[in-house]
C-alpha cells in the first residue's frame, strides 16, 4: 500500500515538472516584447530598457531562466506582478481563502444532495422520481454554468432584490450578515453542476452494483432491503463517487473562475482572467503552477481514499 | 423421511423485454422436495433451471416477475408468493429456511466486506445472535467447511481466497442460518474437477449429518447421476421428465433426455462410440413453438407432434412423469429405426509413423516484477520438462486442472512464448528459438482454435473476412475468386452456409462461432491443429456437434490434433493418447483407453475418480478417492514431486526429489517413484 | 450436421456475391438506423441538431439584419416587430447575432473535436500498442494536461496563441485530447491482448496489418459516441471562454460573448443575455441525446433486443 502511494506520488512529481516546463516555456512565447509590458509604456529610453532587460534575466538563456524561476518558486518567490507591481505570491495569498471558501462550500453542499438524488433515482429506477431527477440532472449538465448564474442573479438579485449581486467579503471586513448574503448565490450556482454530476455518477454506479451477484447473495441471505442498500450497496457504489469527488477537489482553486467573475468575487479566478488580459506573465505562471500542485495533492488524497475504502487495492499490491 | 418440505407448483415466470413485450421463461414448472433428500435439476443454459429456484425465492432480476403458481413450505397451505419479495415473512424463508449458493464464487461475495462479517450477518439475521456469538458461530461454520485457520481468516476479504475456498465460504454462510433446504445453483461449475468433487462430497455428507435437503441445479449429467436421488429434466421452461435417477438414465421416456444422454461423452465409453448430437439450438423464449418445444429438434417426433397442443407432464409409473405425446411403443420403435440408421462406426484412424511435432524437455518460466523499479521478486516455471511426440493424424489430449500449465504449453508450442529450455521440432525444423519473422511461414503448418469463440473473433470483422485472413497473410490464393471459393469451401467443411460470410460474429450462436474459429484455423491448410478448450464455452447439446465436426475433419484431412481441455470425458473421447499434467509437469501419458482402465499415477487416479459418470448404476460401483486440500498455486510448487503434498503415498523421497517420466506397464509413461 | 434447423440460416438461394454484400450492408444500416431512432428522445435530438445546422447554413437568409451593424437610434430595445429579440447596447439586432452565433458554435465545436480526435486517437494507439517508454511519456504528459482545470489551460493558451476561430479550435482541442488518448489507449490494449489478435498473430500477420485491420476499426467505432458528446462539451467550453471575454474577438457574434455583454443590461432587456444561453443548452442537449442514441444503436446487446 505504501509502495502504491509512493508510486503515485512519483507520478505526480513528474506531472508537476511537466506542467512547470510547459507553463514556463509557453508563456515565453507570448507575442510582444515583455520589457515594454513591464515598463508599462512603449516610450522608454535605452538605459531603462537595458535595466529591465537585465532585471528580467533576459540576457540569460531560457534554460537558465527556467532554473532560476524554479529555484525562486520553491522558496515561494514567483517574482513581481507586471500589472500590480506587487510580489505575485502576495496577490495569490490574499485570494486563496476566498476561492477555497466558495469551492469547498459548493462541494460540501453538492455531495450529499447529489448522492441522495442519485440513490433515489437508482432505487426508483424507471419510475417517476428517476425520470424527474435524471432529467433535471441531464438538463443541468447541458446548461452553461454562467447562464444559470446570470439567470439566478436576474431573478433573485435584480428582480426580487432578495440578495446582493456582488460585493463578497469575509466577516472581518464586511460583517456577518453581508458575508452570508453574498455567499448564498455563488455557492448555489457553484454547486448546481456538481449536484448534476454526483447524481448521474451515483445513479450509474448504484445501478452497476444492483446487478452484481453479491447483491443477490445478500438478498438470498434474507437481510432487509435497508441493509442491502446501506451495508452492501453503498460502500461498493460510492467507490466511483470518490473519483468524481477527487476531480472536484482537484479543481478547487481553478474551477470557480466563472462564478467569481460573475459575482465579482476577488478570488483566483478573477486574478487569472485579469492576468491573461494584462499579459501578466509571472502571475499567470504562478497561478497555473499552484493550481497544478493543489490538484496533484487532491489526486493523491483520492488515491488514499481508495485504499481506505476498497480493500482490493492494498491487497493486489501492484498499483496497475 | 418422505415428509414433504417444499412444493413448487405451476410456476410461471415472465421477463419484460424492453418495450417489445413479455417473454414467458417458465411455463408452469412444478417441483417437490422431501425432507433430507437430494434432488437434481438438469438442463442446458436457458432452460430455466436457475430461474425456477430464483422465482421460488423471489430473487428474480428486475425485469422478471412470477405470473402465477404456488410455493408452499412444510405443506402448510400457505403460498409464499403471496408475500412481497422484501417482506419479513419472505426474508425469513430466504436464508432462514432455504439457502442458495450461486455459480460464480468470484463475484458472489461482497468484495469490500470481510468473509467473516458476511457469514456472521446471516447468523445475526436469522438466529438473532449477538455480534460476539455470531462471530463464534461464523468461525465454527468456517471450520465445518474445512477452511484452515478459520479464526485467523475471519477478517480476510474474499479476494484473498481461491475459488474453491470462496465457494466453501458461501456454503458456510448459507448453512450458518441452519436452513432446511440448500440450493446449489451450478455451485461447482466454475471449479476444478477435484475441488468440485470435494465440495459435492462435503455437501452430501452435511446432508446426511444434518438432514438438510439439497437441490443440485446443474447442466452436468454426471453430477446428478452421482448425487441425486430424484432428477428433474428441464427444457425451454418446462419440466420434460422427472423420476428417480435410475429411471432417468436407464428408462428415460422423453426424447430430450434420451438425446442428451446419447450426446455426451462418458469416461467409460468404448473407444469407437459415436456421439449423437442434438441438432439445432434451443429456441429463444419468444420464439418457442406453441406445441412441444423440443419438437423442432426431436428425432423421435411423429408427424402430428407439431400440430398438437403442448404435452402435459403425466405420470407413467409412480414418481416417473414425462411430458411427451409419444407412447412407449412409438418411442421404442423410433429408437430401433434410429439405431439401425446410425452413422455406423467411424473409419479407423490413420495414424502414421511420421512425427510431426517433437517436443523435448520444454520449460517456460515467468517472472514476477514488483515495485517502482520493476525488480524481479520471483520466477517460476509454468511448465517444466515437457516431452512428447505427436504423430501425423494422431490426437493427443492434454488434461489438467487450473494452473497445470496446459495453456502455457499451447502458447509455447505456438511460439507465442519463447521456451526457456528444450526444443520444439515441427517436422524437421527446430522452431523453439525462431524470431517472430522467421516463425511466420511455420505458422501455416500449425493453427490454433481458441476457447471462447466470442472473444477470439473480432467483433468488427465479418465471418468471411476472419476466415480469409490467414489465406491472405500466407498468400495462398492468387485471385479474388479463388479466395472467395476457398472461403466458401471452408464454410461448407465446418457445416456453415457460405451465404453467412458477410455476417458479424454477434449474429451467430456460440456453436456457429466456434465453427468459424475452426474454419479460420483450417484456412492455411495446416498439418497440426492446436485446440485450446474448444468446447468448454458451449452448451452440452452443442458440444457433441463440435466434437463430431472435429472428428470428421480429422478423418477427412488427416490432421494431427493437440486437444487441451479440463473435461476428462471429452478428452478421453476424442484423443488417441492423453497427457495428464499437474502444476506444470507431465504426470502420466497413456493411450486413452488404458488411462481410464489402469491409471498408474496417484494424481491420475484421483482425477479420474473425481469425474462423475452420467450413469447412476456405474456410479454406485465406483470408489471416490478423496484428495486433501486444493491445487496449490504454481508459485508454491513443492520442492520434490509437485503432487507430493497431496499424495497419500508420498514418501520422504517424493518430497525431496522430482520423479522423471519413465516407461511403465501398458506403455504408460509415468512420473512417480511408487512402483 | 447438414440439415441444421437453425433460425439464423436462410434457405440457400443463389445470389451473386456482390449483391449479397450490398444486401447485408443495407440491412445492417437499416437496422442501425431503426434502433437508433426507435426512441423518441433520439429523434428529438436529431431534429434539434438539424435545426441548428440549417440555421447556421442559412443564417444570411434568416436574419433580417447584419449581425454587426450598429444602429445608434435603436439601442437596448426590448423585443418588438422590427427587432424580434430586441437590440443590444450598440443597437445590434439580437436575433441576427443569435442566428450567426450558431455558425461560430458549430464550427468551433466540430473543428476542435475533429482535431482532438485525430491527435488523440493516434497518440492513444501508439501508446497502447507499443507501450514502454513511449507510452510512459505520452501518458505523463496527458496527466499533466488533465491536472489543470480545462478553462485555465484554455485561458493561458489564448494569451499565448490568440483568439481567431482556428486558434480557439486548436486551444479547445488541447484540453479534449487527453480523454481520447486515454480511451483509445485502453481500447488498444484490450484489442492487443484479445484472442482474435493472438489468432491473427498466429496466422502470421504482421504488427502493421493487425493495427490496420483489427485495432483501428475497434478503436474508431468505440470513439464515435465520444465524438458526438464532445462536440457539445466543446461548445459549452467555448461559450464559457467567450463569456470570460477571451473567446472569439469582439465583433463576431458568439453566444457566450452575447451573454457576457448582455448581463450588464439585464434590467433593461434580459433577453440579450438569457436567450443565447438557452440556445447553447438546446444545442448541447440535442447533441447529447443523439450521442446516447448512437451509443445504444452500436451496442450489439441492445440492438439484439428490439
Amino acid at each position: 500500500m505504501a509502495k502504491y502511494l509512493l508510486k503515485r506520488i512519483g507520478t505526480m512529481i513528474i506531472v508537476i515538472i511537466i506542467v512547470s516546463l510547459a507553463t514556463f516555456f509557453l508563456t515565453n512565447l507570448v507575442p510582444g516584447d515583455i520589457v515594454y509590458t513591464v515598463a508599462g509604456s512603449d516610450e522608454i529610453d535605452d538605459a531603462m530598457y537595458d535595466r529591465i532587460y537585465h532585471e528580467l534575466n533576459l540576457d540569460k538563456s531560457t534554460i537558465e531562466r527556467y532554473l532560476i524561476w524554479v529555484r525562486n518558486a520553491l522558496k515561494g518567490d514567483f517574482g513581481m506582478s507586471y500589472a500590480y507591481s506587487k510580489p505575485v505570491w502576495e496577490l495569490i495569498k490574499a485570494r486563496i481563502p476566498t476561492t477555497l471558501y466558495i469551492s469547498i462550500m459548493s462541494i460540501v453542499l453538492s455531495v450529499p444532495i447529489g448522492v441522495v438524488f442519485g440513490m433515489i433515482t437508482a432505487v426508483f429506477r424507471k419510475k417517476w422520481p428517476d425520470t424527474v431527477f435524471t432529467m433535471i440532472a441531464n438538463v443541468l449538465n447541458c446548461l452553461p454554468q454562467f447562464w444559470i448564474a446570470i439567470l439566478l442573479m436576474y431573478i433573485f438579485c435584480l428582480k426580487l432584490k432578495w440578495l446582493p449581486s456582488m460585493g463578497f467579503g469575509f466577516p472581518a471586513k464586511v460583517g456577518w450578515p453581508k458575508f452570508i448574503q453574498t455567499s448564498i448565490m455563488p455557492i448555489i450556482c457553484g454547486s448546481l453542476n456538481a449536484i448534476a454530476g454526483f447524481t448521474r455518477q451515483t445513479r450509474t454506479s448504484m445501478l452497476e452494483v444492483i446487478r452484481q451477484d453479491y447483491i443477490r447473495t445478500a438478498r438470498a441471505k434474507g437481510i432487509s432491503e435497508r441493509k442491502v442498500y446501506f451495508k452492501h450497496m453503498m460502500k461498493n457504489g460510492l467507490i466511483p463517487i470518490i473519483t468524481v469527488l477527487g476531480g472536484r477537489l482537484a479543481h478547487i482553486l481553478g474551477g470557480s473562475m466563472i462564478i467569481e467573475n460573475i459575482f465579482s468575487i476577488p478570488g483566483m479566478g478573477v486574478l487569472a482572467r485579469t492576468s491573461v488580459e494584462g499579459k501578466d506573465i509571472p502571475t499567470l505562471q504562478a497561478i497555473v503552477l499552484i493550481t497544478t500542485l493543489v490538484s496533484c495533492a487532491a489526486y493523491i488524497l483520492t488515491d488514499i481514499a481508495y485504499v481506505v475504502v476498497d480493500p482490493r487495492i492494498s491487497l493486489s499490491e501492484s498499483g496497475d | 423421511m418422505s415428509e414433504e418440505l417444499l412444493r413448487i407448483e405451476n410456476i410461471e415466470t415472465r421477463f419484460r423485454n424492453g418495450k417489445s413485450g413479455v417473454a414467458t421463461v417458465l411455463d408452469g414448472v412444478s417441483i417437490t422436495l422431501k425432507k433430507g433428500e437430494i434432488i437434481g435439476l438438469v438442463g442446458e443454459s436457458g432452460s430455466g433451471k436457475s430461474i425456477t429456484m430464483l422465482s421460488a425465492l423471489q430473487l428474480l432480476p428486475g425485469n422478471g416477475f412470477v405470473a402465477g403458481g404456488n410455493v408452499v413450505l412444510d405443506d402448510n397451505g400457505k403460498n409464499l408468493l403471496d408475500n412481497k419479495a422484501t417482506s419479513r415473512a419472505m426474508r425469513k424463508v430466504r436464508g432462514g429456511r432455504i439457502g442458495m449458493i450461486f455459480q460464480e464464487p468470484m463475484t458472489s461475495l461482497n468484495p469490500v466486506m470481510t468473509v467473516g462479517d458476511q457469514i456472521a450477518e446471516a447468523c445475526i439475521e436469522h438466529l438473532k445472535l449477538s455480534r460476539k456469538e455470531a462471530k463464534a458461530k461464523a468461525i465454527e461454520m468456517m471450520e465445518l467447511v474445512k477452511i484452515p485457520d478459520a479464526a485467523a481468516r475471519y477478517d480476510e476479504y474474499p479476494m484473498q481466497f481461491s475459488g474453491g475456498m470462496r465457494q466453501r465460504i458461501m456454503i458456510a454462510m448459507v448453512l450458518a442460518a441452519q436452513p432446511d433446504v440448500l440450493i446449489a445453483d451450478e455451485a461447482t461449475t466454475a471449479l476444478d474437477v477435484t475441488t468440485q468433487a470435494i465440495l459435492l462430497e462435503m455437501i452430501k455428507e452435511l446432508s446426511v449429518k444434518t438432514g438438510i435437503a439439497v437441490v443440485i441445479v446443474t447442466h452436468n449429467l454426471g453430477i446428478v447421476a452421482r448425487y441425486a436421488e430424484r432428477i428433474y429434466v428441464m427444457y425451454c421452461g418446462n419440466i420434460v421428465e422427472t423420476g428417480s435417477a435410475m429411471e432417468i438414465f436407464h428408462e428415460s421416456r422423453h426424447p430430450y433426455t434420451r438425446s442428451l444422454i446419447r450426446a455426451i461423452p462418458r469416461l467409460d465409453d468404448p473407444k469407437d462410440r459415436i456421439l449423437v448430437p442434438i441438432e439445432g439450438l434451443p429456441p429463444m423464449p419468444k420464439n418457442r413453438p406453441k406445441g412441444c418445444s423440443f419438437e423442432p429438434r426431436c428425432k423421435y417426433a411423429c408427424d402430428d407432434c407439431a400440430e398438437r397442443e403442448k404435452p402435459q407432464l403425466t405420470e407413467i409409473s409412480p414418481g416417473h412423469s414425462v411430458a411427451c405425446h409419444l407412447t412407449e411403443e412409438q418411442l421404442n420403435e423410433k429408437q430401433k429405426e434410429l439405431d439401425s440408421t446410425a452413422l455406423g462406426s467411424r473409419p479407423p484412424k490413420n495414424i502414421r509413423e511420421e512425427v510431426c511435432l517433437d517436443v523435448e524437455n520444454v520449460t517456460k518460466s515467468f517472472s514476477i516484477y514488483r515495485g517502482m523499479m520493476r525488480h524481479k521478486v520471483a520466477e517460476f516455471n509454468a511448465i517444466e520438462d515437457i516431452s512428447f511426440k505427436l504423430h501425423r493424424g494422431e490426437t493427443i489430449g492434454v488434461v489438467g486442472e487450473s494452473g497445470c500449465g496446459k495453456t502455457t504449453l499451447a502458447r509455447t508450442l505456438m511460439r507465442m512464448y519463447t521456451p526457456d529450455g528444450g526444443t520444439i521440432k515441427l517436422f524437421d525444423t527446430d522452431i523453439s528459438h525462431l524470431s517472430e519473422k522467421e516463425m511466420r511461414p511455420h505458422h501455416k503448418k500449425m493453427a490454433m482454435v481458441f476457447q471462447d469463440p466470442s472473444s477470439s473473433l473480432d467483433p468488427r470483422m465479418s465471418a468471411g473476412r476472419a476466415v480469409a485472413e490467414p489465406i491472405i497473410t500466407h498468400k495462398i490464393c492468387s485471385t479474388k475468386e479463388e479466395l472467395s471459393a476457398k472461403v466458401d469451401d471452408l464454410f461448407r467443411m465446418v457445416g456453415l452456409d457460405p451465404n453467412l460470410k458477410e455476417r458479424y460474429p454477434h449474429e451467430f450462436s456460440g456453436g456457429q462461432r466456434q465453427r468459424i474459429g475452426v474454419a479460420r484455423a483450417l484456412a492455411s491448410d495446416p498439418e497440426i491443429l492446436l485446440l485450446d478448450e474448444p468446447i468448454s464455452a458451449l452448451d452440452v447439446s452443442i458440444q457433441a456437434q463440435v466434437i463430431n465436426l472435429l472428428e470428421d475433419i480429422q478423418s477427412k484431412l488427416g490432421l494431427a490434433y493437440i486437444f487441451i481441455a479440463h473435461d476428462l470425458s471429452v478428452v478421453k473421447h476424442i484423443s488417441d493418447r492423453v497427457i495428464v499434467m499437474y502444476l506444470g509437469r507431465i504426470m502420466e501419458i497413456a493411450t486413452s483407453d488404458s488411462l481410464y482402465e489402469t491409471p498408474i499415477h496417484p494424481y491420475t487416479q484421483a482425477l479420474l475418480s473425481a469425474v462423475p459418470i452420467a450413469d447412476p448404476a456405474v456410479e454406485k460401483t465406483r470408489e471416490y478417492i478423496g484428495l486433501q486440500g486444493e491445487v496449490p498455486s504454481v508459485l508454491n510448487r513443492p520442492k520434490g514431486c509437485p503432487f507430493s503434498n497431496r499424495c497419500k503415498y508420498a514418501t520422504e523421497r517424493c518430497l525431496e526429489e522430482i520423479p522423471q517420466p519413465t516407461l511403465r506397464e501398458n506403455g504408460h509413461i509415468v512420473a512417480c517413484f511408487n512402483k | 450436421m447438414k440439415d441444421l434447423k437453425d433460425k439464423n440460416m436462410p434457405a440457400p438461394v443463389v445470389i451473386s456475391d456482390a449483391e449479397l454484400k450490398r444486401q447485408a450492408a443495407k440491412e445492417k444500416r437499416a437496422r442501425f438506423v431503426r434502433t437508433m431512432f426507435s426512441r423518441k428522445i433520439v429523434v428529438i435530438g436529431a431534429v434539434g441538431l438539424l435545426f441548428f445546422i440549417l440555421v447556421a447554413v442559412f443564417a444570411p437568409q434568416i436574419a433580417r439584419f447584419d449581425p454587426s451593424a450598429m444602429d445608434s437610434k435603436a439601442i437596448l430595445e426590448t423585443p418588438n416587430a422590427v427587432h424580434w429579440l430586441g437590440t443590444d447596447n450598440y443597437g445590434r439586432d439580437t436575433f441576427a447575432r443569435l442566428v450567426y452565433g450558431a455558425r461560430i458554435s458549430l464550427i468551433i465545436g466540430v473543428l476542435a473535436v475533429a482535431i482532438a480526435a485525430v491527435i488523440g486517437i493516434s497518440l492513444g494507439m501508439i501508446a497502447g500498442y507499443f507501450g514502454g517508454i513511449i507510452d510512459m511519456i505520452i501518458m505523463r504528459v496527458m496527466e499533466a494536461m488533465m491536472a489543470i482545470p480545462a478553462l485555465m489551460v484554455n485561458l493561458a493558451l489564448v494569451a499565448v496563441i490568440g483568439n481567431s476561430i482556428t486558434d480557439l479550435a486548436v486551444i479547445l482541442a488541447v484540453t479534449t485530447v487527453p480523454s481520447y488518448v486515454r480511451m483509445t489507449r485502453a481500447m488498444t490494449l484490450r484489442v492487443r491482448n484479445s484472442d482474435y489478435v493472438k489468432a491473427a498473430k498466429m496466422a502470421g500477420s504482421s504488427s502493421l496489418s493487425i493495427l490496420v485491420s483489427h485495432v483501428l476499426p475497434n478503436v474508431i467505432s468505440h470513439n464515435i459516441v465520444q465524438v458526438v458528446s464532445n462536440v457539445g462539451g466543446t461548445i459549452l467550453q467555448e461559450a464559457a471562454l467567450s463569456f470570460l471575454g477571451v473567446g472569439i474577438s469582439i465583433p463576431t457574434p458568439s453566444w457566450g460573448t452575447m451573454v457576457s455583454e448582455g448581463r450588464n443590461y439585464l434590467l433593461f432587456n434580459p433577453t440579450i443575455a438569457l436567450v443565447p444561453g438557452v440556445c447553447v443548452a438546446l444545442l448541447v442537449i440535442s447533441l447529447n441525446l443523439l450521442g446516447d442514441g448512437i451509443r445504444d444503436a452500436m451496442d450489439p446487446r441492445l440492438r439484439g433486443e428490439n
